[in-house]
């Protein structure tokens, strides 16, 4: 009764001062932001880190370069990936070296300055891989060459 | 009548909660999307002490090699596009490097393999930066071969 009379009385104040009610807006988010705490939670759950990638630099001549007539071309060194994770075959040698540390090794015995030194680290080098061998191994075999010092290496076309 | 307890009105501002989650759905689905376009699900080599360097912020064209599974044969991935990797697939991957390097020619093809893909499978990709950049007139094709530096104990 109170109640009523009072709202009674509020109203009539109003029309006196010549407004209108106003009623208070707002906006329900509650579902909003379930949804992204959700998504939030999704993303957190499937993503992953993962460990920087790194690169070998790698400059190929796309044309010979114009050669010096005085100048006598090296014959590459040639080092041949062999397929199944056999190993690689260096230059001429008949038993293969079984990993890219027994290649290193026997790399810088040929180095100069190794036990059997007669390659200058600008001696040209060249990669021959065997057509079904892995690109792991093939990496690592390049890896090897540049650990060794060597810096001229190329890609051959395959063994 | 028994009177109700009038209990305080209580209210917890999580504004600043609901703005930070935002940011990072934002994040992680931009970065999600970035990172997919180059970066092709594969486990590229990881030789021991390895001669590598940071990618850098250079101008990049990546070519990510498949390597064949059995469900699927090898294929290359470049610029969005999917090709087989076949050698009737080489002239297109050739032009995709070629136009890359038109726009701009000091761009570095990224050779981004899996470990187990076959020489006979990346060879095309190698061979296709040299072909585009002497169509170009370059003197050099400058590649980056992908490895990643295993774990070491310290």
């Amino acid at each position: 009764m109170t109640r009523a009379l009072s709202t009674r009385r509020a109203r009539a104040a109003r029309r006196r001062l010549g407004r209108r009610p106003t009623r208070a807006i707002a906006l329900v988010s509650v579902s909003l932001i379930d949804i992204v705490f959700l998504l939030l939670i999704y993303f957190l759950v499937t993503g992953h880190f993962q460990r920087a990638e790194e690169v070998f630099p790698l400059l190929a001549q796309s044309a010979p370069a114009a050669e010096d007539p005085l100048v006598l071309a090296e014959d590459p060194l040639t080092v041949r990936v062999l397929s199944g994770s056999r190993g690689f075959v260096l230059g001429g040698e008949m038993a293969p070296a079984e990993s890219a540390a027994a290649l290193e090794a026997r790399l810088h015995e040929m180095i100069l300055g190794g036990s059997r030194g007669v390659l200058a680290p600008t001696h040209p080098v060249l990669i021959m891989p065997d057509e079904d061998a892995w690109w792991d191994d093939v990496v690592q075999g390049y890896n090897a060459l540049l650990q060794s010092g060597l810096r001229n290496i190329s890609f051959g076309r395959g063994a | 009548m028994a009177r109700r307890r009038d209990w305080p009105e209580t209210s917890v501002d999580i504004t600043g909660l609901v703005d930070l989650a935002f940011l990072m759905v934002v994040f992680f689905i931009l970065v999600g999307r970035i990172t997919a376009q180059d970066l092709a699900p594969l486990r590229v080599p990881e030789p021991a002490r390895p001669m590598t360097e940071p990618p850098g912020r250079d101008a990049r064209l990546v070519v990510n090699v498949l390597p064949a599974s059995p469900t699927a044969t090898a294929s290359w991935q470049v610029a969005g596009d999917t090709l087989p990797a076949e050698a009737a697939s080489e002239p297109r991957l050739e032009k995709l490097v070629e136009a890359a390097l038109e726009q701009n020619p000091q761009v570095e093809l990224t050779v981004r393999a899996d470990r187990r893909a076959r020489w006979e499978e990346v060879r095309p990709v190698l061979s296709a930066s040299l072909g585009a950049a002497s169509a170009r007139g370059l003197p050099q094709a400058r590649m980056r071969l992908v490895a990643r530096r295993a774990w070491e104990s310290p």
